[in-house]
């Protein structure tokens, strides 16, 4: 495993330069001049222009690209045009919340995706599998601002019994944190532990037709070991694709969710960031996020051959 | 304690006959084939027929605002006074010539590209690094870039929604060709002198094709979303072109006070992905494997 | 086979069984619940001491200080305190602040204000007049985002005493003092430096900074040496950014925010009508414009552009955008004020029949009317109404909505083509041509412009009160009402919401003066 990692150095370096290029250039593509976002609704073309100055956006493009990029090796990953303040600091502020609501939604991703699929996947008798269907099916049609909101109405509004505005840090006090953690997580993993259920599920009841299961049934294993042991396993393959490619989801954007429950996270950073031009904020938050998305994808990778002896990894 | 007894084995399968069309035609006579086929056909049909159901147009704004069901109004005013059943069907309308273009071609799209590494294992590994960043690109980022950049409307969704789509696609697409291209068959079929395109189209392509399905199902519902999440931010359809996403983001101000306006086209999308899904649930258990 | 058997099911087991052992003592371990932190007010007396929790829809921009901007509403007037204050809902109520008292000369051009001598800057240092010519020259910078440097820019303003201000002027000073002193808080010249990225925001008023989270939040702290006795009551004030609507009203409704800003109307008379609890508090007056593309299209015509102000149904945007709460009398100008010309109210009233008669007599039916907006959720609704009705009278209307730097941009560099925008009513007539963006001569975002135009506004300008401004004002208004360049099509107080446990929220133009403001708890 060791060597696959290093032998997929190269092209993870050559990914993230390409991005670094495409996240310098495309916000730039976007038409409209930050200058003037800054600068005021009632603002004159005079004051814009001075303030185009004052952010060094006039300096040819090769120029800001490697006086950026020079930046990050020493840290100074820019300056936001919107705040005035350093990208890290923006960043930092606001990246512990996002993790800690990607995790615990990827938690309960893992729980409901897979649990819901072997419910369905291996359920007997049809009404069983009829009802988890249609609660997936259900899941699967609804908005995840629609689940936030009804989440908040009800455990927020109707029975006032979890936090629906705001955050606490789960390091600063455990208990709070985890309670305004709980509903946000849920509106961001239950829809999307739809889709993966429903790839569980279609992949155990393909498996279920091969000849290997036929000879388990014949044997006698019980039921259960048959879906578990051998039916699942072989299954999980779509569903662990699936859970990286949402993975990066999580991370890189719960922003419907983070809007609705008032959490400052980097999804609202990235928001606001594409809708100012603010080009630093919005370069390494792109890089970041495929970044990430890169390493999630090597750990599906890894899992993928772990779970399927026939995958030879690279 | 005595074991379980057993259920006694199955009768022996019975390979049908006919190639590939054939097999989906039969599976769309299975009981959840036809539920699905009539529901979609109905929704289709009501989408194409709204100018006629509904001569008036999905404009016709008037004084009464927010008006509760009526025997005129079956699911009330909107916050202008227009019917909501009508916007209702007309979003469906704007909604289903978005993704029923733009799914499949995002389909077929990241299909070709997961799977062009067994073609060439260096352009493979090109695309899979193209998919990657994709993928990484925050979403709705990249959403509101590609609208900002073509300019709001119908053109700029297309192409969110097929971008956005292909790493799903193209990453189901590869996984499965790594689980497939070591088996016994393909390596026969090369050892006979079969090329490899022939190889990739006619035998390990349909094996791949459950889960693409699967995904494409999803995704049809998922698309929606994007288009909903874009006009959160104002960079959905132009209006007054209703969408249903669209509608749920206003009506979910209103859910306490005029709740139809919510559930109209809730429950539409309701029925959408139920078609969607039973479909490909159809499609999936007509496929052979072997 | 039987050992693994056991385990498989002893595995099962054990799963299951850690799962409930976790739940159970989540649920029952006498755990507190964050939502009993959360507090909820009630009408009852007002207490002193407590934290007022204020939701913004955008986070504050700090280095926006010298401007009036929605981001900046809460705490800028609680940290940062101008010579003069102006009441939000009333321009022509101005009161001294950090002047004790001012004298206008009889010629009306030029003005003496004497300073108080007990303020203090929160870094300790007294004020003085040195800081008031600081102050003014940060605001005539380039690149500084002054609303009223045009006025400003036509001062001469002396130190002429460690607390008396002079200030001179060419055009007459009593209808734009006011304002202009309003919308320029006093800044603090040896920190000011770092106001731009909020390092070190140092004012005089009754609240310090205490800690500044770009992009999201804002605490205020109580400044224990503010210069009036008494005040201010809050301990703290925090200022957090929620730019979601949805997420407003549930700050809102579990108790974590007392203040709200950034609802829609309806929104926000909403929760107020359902919800005794809350109330709906007006910030000032806004004015709703369609301004015209006149070098180029179908409004080069002016018959064309008439018809459009008979075309529009102003009533249907009152009720169904702006809560019923506004006017439609189609005038720019402030009502309260003296020189307000009743006459010229209402000159178009809706008739789409006529309109379409106008528009096809010009041989325009059938063509394309693009209109720019921003994306913000009132003008998207203002532009259904107007997309509606200019269809009924025989127009294509299109939308073109852009995002903050590209409308912007297309504004001020004139480019862009017919807008809808939102103004503040921050004063008289002559303050308004002189700073408003949509009626001013220099760097205007609109694109009409005439000798006779130009001719009125400096007749304005240079009126100086009484009757001889009103009769130039009511010259103005007719031309620009029989132009037709722009329709005014609703003016309409903002609001935002208030807890009924919240009292005493005076709005001055800059933003909420929270000074005596207090809980009930």
């Amino acid at each position: 495993m060791i060597r696959y990692l290093i032998r997929r150095l190269p092209s993870i370096v050559l990914v993230l330069v390409a991005t670094s290029v495409i996240a310098f250039l495309l916000p730039r593509l976007v038409p409209g001049d930050p200058a003037a976002a800054v600068a005021g609704p009632d603002a004159s073309p005079q004051t814009i222009a001075a303030i185009r100055t004052q952010l060094g956006l006039d300096k040819p493009l090769i120029n800001q690209y490697f006086h950026w990029i020079g930046g990050v090796f020493t840290g100074d990953l820019g300056q936001s045009l919107q705040f005035q303040r350093p990208v890290s600091e923006l960043i930092g502020d606001r990246l512990g919340s996002t993790v800690q609501l990607a995790l615990l939604a990827a938690i309960f991703l893992v729980i409901f995706g897979i649990g819901l699929g072997i419910l369905a996947g291996s359920a007997r008798s049809r009404w069983a599998r009829t009802l988890v269907e249609g609660t997936n099916t259900g899941f699967l049609a609804a908005p995840p601002f629609l689940v936030g909101l009804l989440l908040i109405l009800l455990f927020g509004v109707a029975i006032r019994i979890l936090p629906t505005s705001g955050e606490v840090s789960v390091l600063d006090n455990p208990n709070f944190g985890f309670q305004y953690l709980l509903l946000p997580a849920l509106a961001l993993a239950l829809p999307m532990s739809a889709g993966v259920a429903r790839l569980v599920q279609t992949s155990m009841q393909a498996i279920r037709q091969e000849d290997f299961v036929d000879l388990a049934v014949a044997k006698g294993v019980p039921p259960w070991r048959i879906n578990i042991r051998h039916i699942l396993r072989n299954s999980l393959g779509p569903a662990v694709v699936a859970i990286g490619i949402r993975f990066g989801d999580l991370l890189a954007g719960a922003v419907v969710i983070e809007a609705i429950f008032a959490r400052n996270g980097l999804g609202q950073l990235a928001v606001s960031g594409a809708q100012s031009n603010d080009y630093p904020v919005m370069q390494v938050l792109v890089v970041g996020a495929v970044f990430i998305a890169v390493v999630a994808q090597l750990l599906t990778e890894i899992t993928l051959s772990a779970l399927d002896p026939r995958v030879r990894l690279g | 304690m005595t074991k379980p007894v057993p259920a006694p084995p199955r009768a022996p399968r019975r390979r049908p006959r006919g190639g590939a069309w054939a097999r989906y035609a039969r599976a769309l006579r299975t009981p959840r084939g036809i539920t699905a086929t009539v529901l979609l056909l109905v929704l289709v049909a009501l989408a194409l027929l709204a100018p006629v159901l509904w001569p008036g147009g999905y404009d016709e704004q008037t004084r009464d605002a927010l008006a509760p069901p009526s025997a005129e109004h079956w699911l009330g005013t909107d916050e202008f006074g227009r019917d909501i059943l009508t916007r209702t069907i007309y979003g469906l309308r704007t909604d289903l010539s978005l993704i029923l273009t733009a799914v499949p071609v995002s389909l077929v799209i990241g299909t070709l590209l997961g799977l062009s590494g067994y073609l060439s294992s260096w352009f493979g590994s090109l695309m899979q690094r193209v998919l990657d960043i994709i993928l990484g690109f925050p979403g709705l980022i990249l959403g509101i870039i590609i609208v900002l950049v073509i300019g709001p409307g119908w053109t700029a969704l297309f192409f969110a929604i097929v971008i956005a789509g292909l790493p799903g696609f193209g990453r189901l697409a590869r996984g499965g060709l790594l689980s497939e291209q070591q088996r016994e068959y393909v390596l026969a079929a090369r050892t006979l002198g079969v090329n490899k395109s022939t190889v990739m189209v006619r035998h390990i392509l349909p094996n791949v094709v459950d889960p693409l399905l699967v995904q494409a199902s999803i995704y049809m519902v998922v698309a929606i979303f994007i288009e909903a999440g874009l006009s959160i931010v104002g960079l959905g359809i132009n209006p007054p072109k209703p969408s249903l996403g669209a509608m749920l983001n206003v009506g979910a101000r209103y859910v306490e006070t005029l709740p139809s306006y919510v559930l109209g086209p809730g429950a539409v999308l309701l029925l959408l992905a139920l078609a969607f899904t039973l479909l490909s649930d159809a499609l999936n258990q007509a496929a052979t494997r072997r | 086979m039987g050992k693994q058997i056991g385990r498989g099911r002893r595995g099962r087991t054990a799963v299951h069984g850690v799962m409930a052992l976790a739940m159970a003592s989540v649920l029952t371990t006498g755990c507190e619940l964050a939502v009993n932190q959360q507090g909820g007010g009630s009408k009852a007396s007002c207490q002193p001491g407590g934290t007022l929790v204020a939701a913004a829809a955008q986070p504050p921009i700090p280095a926006r200080v010298l401007a009036q901007g929605a981001a900046n509403y809460f705490w800028v007037r609680a940290v940062f305190e101008p010579l003069l204050t102006v009441d939000g809902n009333d321009v022509t109520n101005v009161k001294p602040l950090l002047a004790s008292s001012y004298k206008i000369a009889p010629d009306d051009r030029s003005v003496t204000l004497q300073l108080r001598d007990n303020v203090t800057f929160h870094s300790g240092r007294p004020f003085t007049s040195a800081d008031v010519l600081f102050t003014i020259k940060q605001a005539l910078t380039p690149t500084s985002p002054s609303d009223v440097k045009s006025i400003l820019a036509g001062w001469q303003v002396e130190a002429t005493g460690e607390h008396e201000v002079t200030i001179r002027s060419q055009t007459p000073l009593s209808p734009v003092l006011g304002s202009t002193l309003e919308l320029t808080p006093i800044v603090d010249s040896q920190t000011y430096a770092g106001v731009a990225n909020g390092s070190s925001l140092i004012g005089t008023g009754p609240y310090k900074v205490a800690s500044y989270q770009p992009g999201a939040q804002m605490v205020l702290a109580r400044n224990e040496n503010y210069w009036q006795k008494g005040q201010p009551t809050l301990d703290r004030i925090e200022n957090v950014a929620i730019p979601d609507s949805t997420a407003q009203l549930s700050a809102l409704r579990s108790g974590r925010a007392q203040l709200s800003f950034g609802l829609t109307t309806q929104d926000a008379l909403t929760i107020a009508q359902r919800n005794g609890q809350f109330e709906v508090l007006k910030t000032g007056q806004t004015v709703y414009p369609l301004v015209l593309e006149t070098r180029s299209g179908v409004f080069t015509n002016k018959t064309v552009r008439q018809a459009i102000g008979y075309a529009i149904d102003r009533k249907r945007i009152n009720t169904q955008v702006l809560g019923n709460l506004g006017t439609t009398t189609g005038l720019y100008w402030a009502e309260g004020t003296e020189d307000y010309p009743k006459g010229l109210e209402n000159r178009y009233r809706y008739d789409p029949g006529k309109a379409r008669q106008m528009i096809k007599d010009a041989g325009a039916t059938g063509a394309a009317v693009p209109i720019t907006i921003i994306n913000n959720p009132v003008l998207h609704a203002e532009y259904e109404i107007i997309a509606n009705s200019l269809t009924a009278v025989g127009l294509k209307p299109a939308l073109i909505a852009l995002a903050a730097p590209d409308y912007q941009q297309r504004l001020a560099s004139g480019t862009g083509g017919n807008y809808l925008s939102f103004r503040g009513q921050n004063g008289t007539a002559p303050f308004m041509v002189q700073t408003n963006a949509d009626l001013r001569l220099q760097g205007a975002h609109r694109q009409f412009t005439t000798p006779q135009y130009t001719n009125l506004v400096n007749q304005v300008i240079q009126a100086g009160g009484g009757a001889q401004e009103a009769g130039a004002v009511k010259n103005l208004t007719e031309y620009m009402l029989d132009e037709a360049f722009m329709q005014v099509l609703v003016t309409a107080p903002g609001v935002a919401v208030r807890s009924t446990s919240l009292q005493n929220v005076p709005i001055a133009l800059g933003g909420l003066r929270p000074n005596e403001s207090c809980l009930s708890r």
